[in-house]
């Protein structure tokens, strides 16, 4: 790299520094001159997490810190626990653009996963997914055994009922983030085998999930609540969920390609109100959206000549899709509560990482993957977030008695998997040589900048 | 009327605004004003039909106030421009100017109205409540909209010195008005507000916050121009600037326009930001329509038999005015003759965006009082204005829709 070039980008980032300080001086300013109260706070909010976080992930760039945790970062400084430039009232507020953002990154999870590529990574998976789930899942659930006498709200607890709550953590512990992978996955434009891998992996993990979540709910209550039936239940859901869902999906996705096929235009529209409306419908009539939207963009791609097209739609709103998901996650983390129960939560998620690795090793061994995938395929997989926080919140729901802390300690836990995940992928996405060395020039970039 | 459904709504007129948008050399579809979706809101609205409830309608204010500040940054950013061909800047004064005087008359013979029927304060210079209907009522329809003149200068493929003149003044009569809006705001300010008792400075921050965010959009923009970001920079710096006028009770209108302004100024890319901008104008200019449309609530405005007839007859002695004085100074205008004059009263998008930012600002009597005469201004302008216009290109000799030659004007793809 010339040193032209050096200075330019070090010039670029010192201006890049100052837009943002006056971004924070006019956001300060506002809540100065509206006594910190004022009309709606959404908007200014939305502008300034999108803004902020696109400046900070480029100034962090250089460290080789991933844009995804530069989001989070600036998340969490501007939320309502540091700066305070975005509050609680606000980030709820934000929800349903969280919602847009989920659906599109759904979409676009399922879009990339090509037959092709699973087909070539079939080994691969089969193995990942028995090991990484049901052995992640005992080794996880063992893990919260042994701390259980430093988990308050399971120290009293008889040794029945906490053998439950550990195999409900296990659950909890081997679900992923989809979103995580895929900012990485677009910030890199990584293209391998180990991108590959992850990618089919965490989205297929999202079936897996939901299936294993049955198991475990209709084993694990008659161990928590003594005298409670077994009950199947979970299964009758599961078969809703699943198979209604696979379902919704594929007639969303033929209805998608239909319509980029024949009318192909304001897509924008189209994820708009997908992402706004059909989330709530479809939130209501109690299927799995991230499942359908996933299924969705599985059939655009694959029964239908549209797939790349669709990527591309959905791609030129990755940029804003990524970073306020991101800076919302990071603002609606609760840093007192991870400030309080960190030492639990970094054991917990140290012992997730460990399994995660040692697991990783055995499938790989297993499946005899090429050295990269063996060697890094574990890494992609320690990212949690908004998934894992739904089936947290959900064995609140169904477990009120100790719900609760089990959420709190989830929260804690999922915060650190949270920051720590994105930076080890794009580590070892860097390490295979799988991260593209430069993003290639965008169409009409050339032309735009001489007019 | 479920706010589910109101949404799908929303996007499906988006849908139809983008359809609605022409290729290229083809004439624009819909009525020359878009008052159709104006008339549709005020069905469903709770003057008639009463499906869209006015509890349905709080849920989209901030969707309202988004849609409005990226109609006013649109035409920050195109103001001074005819697509690529820059409007020299006597015509721009011209056209400030007539968009001022249309705007006094009109402010005048409300405010005049207002003191008469209802007055709400013992001094004339006291009676804030009155000076912002009526101010607010000046500012809705002071505009000649650009978007009826194109809809028949395409229609009729004119060009030529008298179409490119209306094309002008339409254009920059704009600015006045979206500027009164921001000083009509601070009359009545928040109390919780600091710096509330010196409209002056709450009136100057508002363009000073415009401005400076659009000269930082165009810095963030001009490092490295990439056409993939410009959507995010653009729509993030957009949010700050709307949501922080949102947050202040400010106006939206002012602070987009002022943004718009500074972009354009600034930014070398100006052409490759408008290219990205402009297709969104339709999608957005409807909903917005429709959402004003759905806002009038006649029975708020006890004085409507009054104030109509006050509103429309300022409007056609204002646009007399303008027509008059352009034909002095201008000669060829000369040609187009008396037409010219019902010409002018077209009246769209700019006009009920006003109105509806005053309904937001100020529900009841005085969001209602520029809300319906905006409505009503459009409405008349829809129905005088396209033949006026035509006879008066026709009269100055510049409509060859017969001959079949290109248009002047290129319709915003």
């Amino acid at each position: 790299m010339s040193t032209t070039g050096e200075h330019r980008r070090a010039a670029n980032r010192g201006v890049e520094l100052l837009l943002l300080l006056v971004l924070v001086g006019l956001m300060l300013l506002a809540s100065y001159a509206t006594r910190g109260g004022g009309g709606n706070h959404t908007l200014a909010a939305l502008g300034f997490l999108l803004l902020a976080g696109t400046v900070v992930a480029t100034v962090l760039e250089p460290l080789g810190v991933p844009h995804l945790t530069a989001y989070l970062l600036t998340g969490m400084v501007a939320g309502p626990h540091v700066l305070h430039l975005v509050d609680h009232q606000t980030v709820q507020e934000l929800s349903p653009i969280n919602a847009l953002a989920l659906s599109l990154i759904s979409l676009a999870g399922g879009a990339e996963l090509r037959i092709s590529m699973l087909r070539s990574a079939a080994r691969s998976l089969l193995w990942a997914t028995l090991v990484q789930n049901v052995l992640g899942l005992l080794l996880m659930a063992g893990a919260f055994f042994a701390l259980r006498p430093f988990l308050p709200f399971a120290a009293a607890l008889p040794v029945t009922a906490v053998l439950g709550i550990s195999l409900l953590w296990g659950m909890m512990a081997i679900t992923r983030s989809p979103a995580a992978t895929l900012g990485v996955l677009s910030q890199t434009r990584a293209k391998g085998p180990l991108a590959n891998f992850t990618l089919s992996f965490v989205m297929t993990s999202d079936v897996v999930v939901v299936v294993l979540l049955a198991i475990v709910f209709t084993v694990a209550r008659p161990l928590i609540e003594p005298g409670a039936p077994l009950s199947l239940r979970s299964f009758r859901e599961l078969g809703h969920d699943v198979l209604g869902s696979v379902a919704l999906g594929s007639t969303l996705g033929l209805l998608l390609a239909a319509y980029l096929r024949f009318v192909g235009r304001q897509l924008v529209l189209v994820f708009v109100a997908l992402g706004l409306v059909m989330t709530q419908v479809l939130d209501y009539l109690r299927f799995d959206w991230l499942l359908i939207f996933i299924t969705a963009g599985f059939v655009v791609q694959n029964l239908s000549a549209q797939g790349d097209r669709f990527l591309a739609a959905i791609e030129r709103l990755g940029e804003i899709v990524f970073v306020i998901f991101f800076a919302t996650a990071g603002a609606h983390l609760d840093l007192p509560l991870l400030g309080k129960l960190w030492p639990l939560a970094l054991a917990l998620a140290l012992a997730r990482a460990g399994c995660t690795f040692g697991a990783g090793r055995l499938a790989s061994r297993l499946a005899d993957d090429p050295p990269a995938l063996r060697r890094w395929g574990w890494s992609g997989l320690v990212s949690q977030a908004g998934l894992a926080l739904g089936v947290a919140a959900r064995i609140q729901g169904e477990f009120p008695a100790f719900g609760t802390a089990f959420a709190a300690m989830a929260v804690a836990t999922v915060a650190l998997n949270e920051m720590i995940g994105p930076v080890l992928f794009k580590t070892a996405l860097d390490r295979t040589g799988e991260t593209a060395r430069q993003a290639e020039p965008e169409e009409g970039d050339a032309a735009a900048s001489t007019s | 009327m479920n706010a589910l459904w109101a949404l799908m709504g929303l996007i499906a007129a988006a849908f139809v605004g983008s359809v609605l948008v022409g290729r290229r050399g083809q004439p624009r579809h819909g009525l020359a004003s878009g008052s159709g979706p104006v008339l549709a809101g005020f069905l469903l609205g709770p003057t008639v039909l009463g499906l869209v409830t006015p509890g349905l309608l709080e849920v989209f204010t901030p969707l309202a106030q988004v849609g409005l500040g990226w109609l006013a940054l649109i035409l920050g950013l195109d103001y001074g421009w005819v697509d690529r061909r820059r409007i020299p800047v006597i015509r721009r004064v011209g056209g400030t100017l007539a968009g001022l005087l249309t705007m006094g008359v009109i402010t005048a013979a409300t405010f005049a109205l207002l003191r008469r029927v209802q007055p709400t304060g013992p001094v004339w210079w006291q009676d804030t409540t009155s000076w912002i209907a009526a101010g607010g009522t000046g500012a809705a329809c002071a505009e000649t909209t650009r978007h009826a003149v194109r809809w028949v200068a395409d229609r009729l493929k004119a060009s030529g010195e008298v179409t490119e003149l209306l094309l002008d003044i339409s254009d920059a009569d704009d600015f006045g008005p979206l500027l009164a809006c921001g000083a009509l705001f601070t009359l009545q300010p928040p109390a919780d507000l600091r710096w509330a008792a010196r409209p002056g400075v709450l009136w100057a921050g508002q363009i000073g916050l415009g401005v400076a965010i659009g000269m930082l959009t165009a810095l963030l923009v001009s490092r490295e121009f990439r056409s993939r970001s410009l959507w995010g920079v653009l729509f993030g710096t957009s949010m700050v600037a709307i949501g922080l006028a949102v947050r202040a009770d400010l106006a939206v209108l002012t602070v987009g326009f002022c943004m718009g302004l500074g972009l354009s100024a600034v930014s070398r890319h100006r052409q490759a930001i408008r290219a990205v901008v402009l297709p969104a104008e339709y999608p957005l200019r409807l909903p917005a329509l429709l959402l004003a449309g759905a806002r009038i609530d006649v029975g708020q405005v006890p004085i409507l038999a009054w104030l109509l007839p006050v509103v429309l007859g300022a409007r056609l002695l204002a646009k007399a005015l303008v027509a008059g004085c352009a034909m002095l100074v201008c000669a060829p205008l000369r040609r187009a003759g008396a037409p010219l004059v019902p010409g002018l009263m077209a009246c769209g998008p700019t006009s009920m965006s006003i109105g509806l930012a005053f309904a937001l600002r100020f529900p009841g009597r005085i969001g209602e009082t520029v809300l319906v005469s905006a409505a009503a201004a459009t409405l008349l302008g829809e129905l005088v204005a396209p033949l006026g216009l035509k006879s008066a290109l026709r009269r100055a000799g510049e409509a060859t829709a017969q001959t079949g030659s290109q248009p002047a004007v290129e319709v915003a793809a």
